[in-house]
């Protein structure tokens, strides 16, 4: 019997040994991610010492702690996928939650969820350095200024509370298949803003109204400053170009071939896209270089404000600077920025070396009597 | 004497105090108040105090200004955009109700061959959002490079043949949308008119023209005049086929306008809540007419207890030819933009010369992420769910209208009206503004768009679910009351089977415009409740149209399928 | 027992008074008729009966019970009156089959499903539609419609029938045969009802007592043959059957009977006390034309008018003589046959037939 039973023994410890392997299995499984997180917790750590020196200690375990992050972001080419895995690669213990919207509703979204009490947005983008200030005035946004501050250029910056991430460049874009040889050359001779009204396509140019948001109204505002209305009126005369409501459709038509030439349109984001979907199209963007730069804050109403400090100080640096460029196919801000674009690599691109310092306050100022001049020159 | 009748109702003493209604009704007409000045009246609201508020809603520091209004209303800016608007929208409120009258009256009245085939392939349309119409057309008919055009030029003509960017072109994109509709919204009207009537007429030695002209159209006037009107506002109403296609000549309407204030920064929504205000006087005034009209409601009531054998009207020679005519009216209205946009859905960019480089199913792999199948998801979810709600409660609100007594029901039509006459967009707006403090963590979640949709959508379910309803005997709703059938029972045993297919109508019709509504989800939906509409029109910005066509080529097919499997279900009507 | 009691029942449209002060009582068991042409208030009082409208003032009671009281507050819904209600439209549910139509009063009151059966079943049977009962009320005719109707409202046993003309949309032929199998039937389940009619012959046969309604007022009220008789308005007895009007002003009495005198100086005498009328005020005389005597030859007595035929109709079984006499035409209905246009004939207005109307 006792025999029986020191055999049954033996028999219980085998199964006990039977069972604990897939139960050890189990609970390194359950635990393996715990282990992992904490070595990525150290591996963001150490990111974080090597590439933003600055910034408080305990920021990352706190953003950590806050574990999630919404980012109200604009339409970008593709989605931004790219972007925020090259974000969570480094900090693993941050989900990135998105909202996309135009300039228009991110603004109303923002403003109207933030006045309600409502924890929208951690991270809020626009391209409306105007609207952005004022905002920023009326302690919607938070005043915290990231330490790597000064990797971007202060004019695409309003220190303290909003950050650029890249910029939409104006340039001017044709069709290739449907240019002769010799406007193709007067295409490529074009180096400067007041020489764009005198291609020769009459009645097939086309342009983006100037209400269509800032990047529209820019080089209105930049050619009517520097060479007055003539300017526009020779846009009028010479090209007898089709209005379109924003840069999206302008594009579709532009590859399409039904214009062959648009004098000015934000060609890194929209024209761009066409060019990547293999569309016979090309541009060149005249100096000064005119360009909006997209932006983003932080939420005084965070929700998550030690992800969104994290998630602004990643973006600032050279690593983030390129993910945003890389991503989102705008131009880089500062050189900081490594341009891995597919167009940028071609032989005919070459970004504007300077760019026009412009007063957004001023130009938003203007925009009442351009939409007036527009009508009287433009016809709508 | 039924016009008194009504009028007695109208003047009558408060409805909570009259002994006259039950108290279940008094209840359910304050329960009905209650919803429907929730789900409409609250963003409305607040849209008007945007119009007369100097800055948006809890902003501080704003004061009570008429700068917006005056702006929209007393300046000179703006007088050619609202007459263009009204132009669009009588035009494509006529020629569609002209269409649609037709159409129906050729599916319902007469011996077309393979009657009911017909009724499915006409609402196809419909299917399509204005937007995809427009692109569609635009690959179709856009000077030079038109497809049309193109074939043109190869076949020896000069210049364009047709051009999508000028009035007429607006006008027709939107008439190849909304006929559908008035067809979807008479085809109820018209199958119920008995068959005697039009024998009787015809015994009376009256041609089937003379019929229709003195015998079916005043009939059927209050169901057609809805229908104009409803169409009118939503023609009125559209942005994006006036922007897409009137901005290259120059056209401007209120919604174009509209746009810009909403959606390019710097965003103005106080102004846009103004201009959002415009239409709603020619709608009200419309809908005082419509109540006017179906005051003697009798007149129009056409099932009685009689037997009905319909489609007896005798085509003759016209016959072998109808379908023909249809398969015509079809390929030019529904077969060469859905063409356009098929093809145009594998390839990279839209262009004029073929080429086998330029195919991809890239369009179509864009579809396969996450985001997307959480979209058809979700849009699928609302779909159902409010198109289901929205049928039930537009009948409950349209029965309490026309069938019940109780003082205030007229005012619940208007409520329940207001928002088909303010363009989404800003609807929209008002109604961020409204429910962004929503308790209960409704806020960005898929409940505050049901409840959006829910109130934009209203009308339309009161509006078609009423058409039928209208058709429907007081008498037998009464039969039932007398024999000690309450008011749920009446509506679940009596009422719903009876205006089973206006039901039917709404349901399909709400579904399709959830399924396209973007105007006003871009500003409501949020990251887990994210729509199929908004993936698409954020594609047009992310990737240009060539997406947006593949995902409206996949809507279509699901719409499509669904309303097939809706019309098998509720086609089993026995009588 | 009164069965039914209206009392002041009063129901304005818009200010306008449809019924106007109605004071009606039906005894239990009893048939009783609202006749009166279009837009009299009739449907409208029904209606009010029903529940199906409310009144504007006045009291409501049905076996008893108050159902509708302006002053008392009490408004009792149709469901719960116990009434049945057969309409002019039938308002059968085209989606039901007959036998569902018949059974959802009965499904209504949660009755057992095998008692419903039964009853549908034994009803169906009463109707003579129990071949019929699976069919949908669209495939039968208007008389099977009818009875389908009739079979909805009598299986819930109610006490109270209220008919909303009925019969109006069926064919003459069919409309006779009805009104005799109604009446029956109404008698036979012991049923007290209320029949709205604008036909006075349907009236006549199956009501126990009219209630002639005008203008939103009942004139006059009382057994079809008295209220056929001795109409006491002028609209009573063009209403309810021809009539000769004679324009007439007073002249005396004789023998404790009126005389008057017509336009054309002929003198009369009338039975009515009415006729005695006031001196020199115009009265109305009226008489129906099948209590004209019609002869060849004078006849002896008194109110006799000699006049030539100027149109004889024959109508089968009797003939309609129109004759002038003096100026004065009178229409006469009798069996004799014989008489010709142009032929030279007398009358006799019988006393106790010429009756003095009131002009309402």
């Amino acid at each position: 019997m006792w025999k029986y039973i020191s055999r049954q023994e033996g028999n219980v410890k085998a199964t006990w040994a039977w069972m604990a392997a897939p139960l050890a299995a189990l609970l390194v499984a359950a635990t393996g991610p715990a282990v992992q997180a904490a070595g990525g917790l150290d591996a963001s750590k150490q990111w974080v010492a090597e590439n933003v020196p600055g910034l408080p200690a305990g920021l990352v375990e706190a953003a950590c702690k806050d574990g999630k992050l919404m980012l109200y972001h604009l339409v970008f080419r593709g989605k931004l996928a790219d972007l925020i895995a090259s974000f969570t690669k480094t900090f693993p213990c941050i989900k990135i939650d998105t909202y996309m919207a135009s300039g228009g509703p991110l603004q109303t979204r923002f403003t109207s969820e933030w006045r309600a009490g409502q924890a929208g947005a951690d991270v809020w983008m626009n391209s409306s350095p105007p609207f952005a200030d004022k905002i920023s005035k009326e302690g919607l946004l938070l005043n915290w200024t990231p330490p790597n501050d000064a990797l971007v250029p202060a004019h695409w910056k309003r220190s303290g509370y909003w950050y650029g991430i890249g910029l939409a460049t104006l340039g001017f874009a044709w069709n290739t298949k449907e240019v002769t040889p010799a406007e193709q050359k007067w295409l490529e001779s074009v180096k400067t803003w007041d020489q764009i009204a005198k291609a020769p396509f009459k009645g097939r140019s086309c342009m983006v109204h100037v209400r269509a948001g800032g990047s529209a109204q820019l080089p209105y505002y930049y050619l009517l400053t520097t060479y007055g209305i003539q300017s526009w009126k020779d846009l009028k005369e010479n090209l007898e170009p089709s209005i379109f409501s924003g840069a999206g459709p302008l594009a579709d038509r532009l590859a399409a071939g039904e214009c062959v030439y648009a004098p000015h349109v934000t060609a890194d984001t929209a024209v761009a896209t066409r060019w990547l979907q293999k569309a016979p199209i090309r541009w060149t963007f005249p100096e000064p270089g005119l360009a909006i730069s997209y932006l983003m804050g932080i939420s005084s109403k965070a929700a998550h404000p030690d992800a969104a400090k994290l998630f602004v100080a990643w973006s600032l640096s050279p690593h983030g600077q390129s993910a945003w460029v890389n991503s989102t196919g705008l131009a880089p801000m500062s050189k900081q920025a490594t341009d891995r674009r597919k167009y940028a690599k071609e032989s005919w691109y070459r970004l504007p070396g300077d760019y026009y310092p412009t007063d957004w306050d001023k130009m938003e100022k203007a925009l009442k009597g351009m939409n007036t001049q527009f009508k009287d020159v433009f016809g709508q | 004497m039924e016009l008194a009748r009504e009028g007695f109702a109208v003047r009558a003493r408060s409805a909570l105090f009259d002994p006259a209604v039950r108290r279940s009704h008094r209840l359910l007409v304050l329960a009905l108040m209650a919803l429907v000045t929730m789900l409409v009246l609250v963003p409305v609201g607040f849209l008007f105090f945007g119009a007369l508020w100097s800055e948006a809603p809890r902003v501080p520091g704003g004061h009570l200004t008429a700068g917006n209004l005056a702006t929209i209303y007393a300046t000179s800016t703006f007088v050619v955009p609202l007459l263009t608007t009204l132009a669009i929208g009588a035009w494509v409120g006529a020629l569609s109700v002209v269409v649609g009258t037709l159409l129906a009256w050729l599916v319902t009245r007469t011996d077309l061959p393979r009657a009911g085939l017909w009724e499915n392939l006409l609402v196809i349309p419909v299917y399509l959002s204005p937007l995809m119409l427009a692109l569609a057309f635009t690959a179709m008919a856009a000077p030079r490079v038109g497809f049309i055009n193109v074939v043109w030029q190869q076949l020896g003509g000069a210049g364009s043949l047709a051009n999508v960017y000028s009035f007429a072109g607006i006008v027709f994109v939107l008439t190849v949308h909304y006929a559908p509709f008035a067809f979807l919204y008479l085809l109820g009207p018209m199958r119920a008119i008995g068959a005697d009537v039009e024998e009787a007429a015809t015994v009376l030695g009256s041609g089937s023209f003379e019929t229709i002209r003195r015998i079916l159209l005043p009939m059927l006037a209050p169901a057609i005049f809805a229908t104009a009107l409803m169409i009118f506002t939503l023609a009125a109403e559209n942005f994006a086929v006036p922007t897409l296609l009137g901005r290259q000549s120059g056209i401007r309407t209120i919604p174009s306008e509209i746009y810009f204030w909403l959606v390019y920064e710097p965003v103005n929504p106080n102004l846009a809540a103004s201009a959002g205000t415009m239409l709603l006087v020619v709608t009200l005034s419309g809908i005082f007419v419509y109540r006017r009209m179906t005051r003697v409601a009798s007149r129009y009531v056409t099932v009685g207890g009689k037997p009905h054998s319909t489609r007896s009207v005798k085509l003759g020679w016209f016959r072998p030819l109808a379908p023909w005519t249809l398969a015509l009216y079809l390929l030019a209205t529904i077969g060469l933009p859905l063409a356009a946009l098929l093809y145009g859905s594998f390839l990279r960019y839209i262009s004029p010369r073929l080429s086998w480089s330029l195919l991809t199913l890239a369009n179509y792999r864009q579809m396969l992420d996450a985001d997307s199948l959480l979209a058809f998801r979700n849009s699928l979810v609302l779909g159902i769910g409010a198109a289901t709600l929205t049928t039930l409660l537009g009948l409950i609100v349209t029965y309490t209208v026309h069938r019940t007594r109780v003082s205030g029901r007229g005012l619940l039509d208007y409520i329940s009206a207001m928002p088909i006459a303010i363009p989404g967009m800003v609807l929209g707006v008002g109604m961020l503004w409204a429910y962004v403090n929503l308790p209960f963590g409704i806020w960005g979640t898929l409940w505050v768009l049901l409840i959006a949709y829910m109130g934009r959508f209203l009308v339309h379910a009161v509006r078609v679910t009423g058409n039928s309803l209208l058709q429907i005997s007081a008498e037998l709703d009464e039969a039932a009351q007398v024999l000690g059938a309450g008011m749920v029972r009446r509506l679940g045993g009596i009422i719903f089977p009876l205006v089973g297919r206006g039901m039917l109508s709404s349901w399909i019709l709400l579904f399709i415009f959830v399924l396209n509504e973007v105007t006003a989800t871009v500003l409501l939906y949020s990251s887990r409740s994210i729509t199929l509409s908004v993936v698409v029109w954020n594609s047009l910005d992310m990737y240009g149209a060539m997406v947006a066509f593949a995902y409206s080529i996949i809507q279509t097919a699901i719409t499509f399928v669904l309303v097939y499997f809706v019309f098998r279900l509720g086609g089993r009507v026995a009588w | 027992m009164d069965h039914v009691v209206i009392a002041g029942l009063r129901k304005s449209f818009d200010g306008h008074l449809a019924v106007d002060g109605i004071d009606l009582r039906v005894k239990a068991g009893e048939i009783v008729a609202l006749l009166g042409p279009s837009g009299c208030g009739k449907t409208t009082t029904l209606r009010c009966i029903a529940g199906l409208e409310a009144p504007t003032s006045g009291t409501i009671t049905i076996g008893g019970r108050t159902v509708y009281s302006s002053q008392q507050g009490i408004v009792e819904p149709p469901e719960r009156r116990g009434i049945g209600l057969v309409f002019q439209s039938y308002a059968l549910w085209p989606h039901l089959t007959v036998r569902e139509n018949v059974a959802y009063g009965l499904r209504v009151k949660r009755l057992p499903r095998a008692e419903i059966d039964a009853r549908v079943s034994r009803i169906l049977a009463t109707v003579g539609l129990e071949q019929l009962h699976a069919r949908y009320p669209g495939t039968l005719s208007g008389g099977q419609q009818q009875r389908v109707a009739l079979a909805r409202s009598l299986v819930v046993e109610a006490a109270v029938l209220l008919f909303d003309e009925p019969l109006s949309n069926l064919d003459l032929k069919l409309r006779e045969e009805m009104r005799h199998e109604l009446r029956q039937l109404v008698k036979r389940l012991g049923l007290t009802a209320v029949f709205v009619t604008h036909d006075q012959t349907e009236a006549m046969v199956i009501a126990d007592r009219i209630a002639l309604m005008h203008n939103g007022r009942i004139l006059q009220e009382g057994p079809p043959r008295a209220v056929y008789e001795y109409p006491t308005t002028r609209f009573a007895m063009a209403f309810l059957g021809d009539a000769n009007f004679l324009a007439a002003v007073p002249a005396g009495e004789q023998e404790g009977r009126a005389v008057v005198a017509l336009a054309n100086g002929q003198h009369l005498h009338s039975a009515s006390p009415l006729a005695c009328g006031r001196p020199g005020q115009p009265l109305t005389l009226a008489i129906r034309p099948e209590k004209v005597e019609i002869a060849g030859q004078a006849p002896s007595g008194e109110n006799v008018l000699a006049g030539s035929v100027t149109e004889a109709v024959f109508l089968g079984n009797l003939t309609l003589y129109v004759v002038d006499c003096a100026g004065l035409p009178l229409r006469v209905q009798s069996a004799q046959t014989d008489f010709r246009p142009d032929d030279r004939v007398w009358l006799r207005l019988p006393p106790e037939w010429l009756l003095a109307l009131a002009e309402e």
